[in-house]
């Protein structure tokens, strides 16, 4: 009884801590950092920002991992950057893929088995009809596994 | 029975469990994504001298510079509650060496719009007060067009070579 019980006990643990909780199988997704940055100054040059992606699981697990943005970039006032003007390069390949982003639709990045390091580099095109201001706008990065 | 029910407490745990720990398929991770767009301006003009040539002041109309049509562009980010603006200001009314003066209201500038809509059509008067005339306004953008300069001709003109500088300021708030 003793032993079931902390059978029991430690499953239930174990169903708490983050790396559980976090993915497919006990996989975890791990983005940083956790805020891109673009500056942008005189047109033409691009913006350049970029983000380092741990995809940790166990084995061989397959994983696929995609990317999207909760809407275009907005500014207090109401300006907007549509989502599509942000474009990425995904290293090394052929597992990280390049890509454009997409508001409100999950647009693939990266696809492997096992754990994998890779970075995603976004660039944000400069142009002279942008209302200068502050803009923001949330990425979400999914991993899923069959 | 105690032990049975003990066993289906189990299982029910061990169940709920599983569908907690394999019924999760995903993991998300959120990015703040933000973009400071800063305000900027470039403005070229392709001459840097306009001159009158000499007229009939009985002529209908004032006398074109010799630059006419001259090309403009101007480049703007501004905020989107702002305006950008082009003026133009003298430094000083026109004036020959020995000092007779031609006011600098008499110069006039149309303009006309190649690319989107900036620049006044005009006629804008100079000015060599304040902040000068303006010569265009409007939002963010890449805008093209052409300037042509007037002189209002006049046979209380004393002769000779009249001469100022008057520069063009292109402002991004």
């Amino acid at each position: 009884m003793a032993v079931l019980a902390r059978l029991i006990l430690g499953f239930m643990l174990g169903l708490a801590s983050p790396a559980v909780a976090a993915g497919p199988s006990g996989g975890q997704l791990i983005v940083t950092p956790n805020t891109l940055n673009f500056r942008l100054g005189t047109p033409p040059a691009v913006a350049v920002a970029e983000v380092t992606v741990q995809v940790m699981v166990r084995g061989h697990l397959p994983w696929r991992l995609t990317v999207m943005a909760l809407g275009p970039l907005r500014t207090a006032e109401g300006s907007e950057i549509p989502a599509a003007q942000v474009t990425w390069q995904g290293s090394p390949g052929p597992v990280f893929v390049n890509g454009t982003l997409s508001a409100n639709h999950p647009q693939f990045v990266a696809r492997g088995e096992g754990p994998k390091v890779g970075v995603v580099r976004f660039f944000l095109r400069n142009r002279w009809d942008l209302a200068a201001g502050q803009y923001g706008q949330r990425l979400l990065f999914n991993l899923s596994s069959p | 029975m105690k032990c049975k029910t003990m066993m289906l407490t189990i299982l029910a745990l061990i169940l709920i469990g599983a569908g907690a720990a394999w019924g999760t398929s995903t993991a998300t991770k959120d990015v703040t994504l933000s973009a400071t767009v800063s305000s900027s301006a470039k403005l070229t003009l392709a001459t840097s001298t306009i001159s009158f040539p000499d007229g009939d002041p009985d002529a209908a109309l004032p006398i074109a510079a010799t630059e006419n049509p001259a090309v403009v562009t101007a480049k703007v980010k501004t905020g989107s509650a702002s305006t950008a603006t082009l003026k133009v200001l003298a430094a000083d009314d026109l004036k020959n060496a020995a000092g007779d003066v031609i006011p600098i209201t008499k110069v006039t500038s149309t303009a006309t719009n190649t690319t989107g809509s900036f620049f006044s059509a005009g006629p804008v008067i100079w000015s060599k007060t304040g902040e000068g005339a303006t010569v265009g306004q409007g939002n963010s953008g890449s805008y093209a067009g052409t300037f042509n300069w007037f002189l209002a001709n006049s046979w209380d003109y004393a002769t000779g070579s009249y001469t100022t500088t008057a520069k063009y300021t292109l402002t991004a708030p």
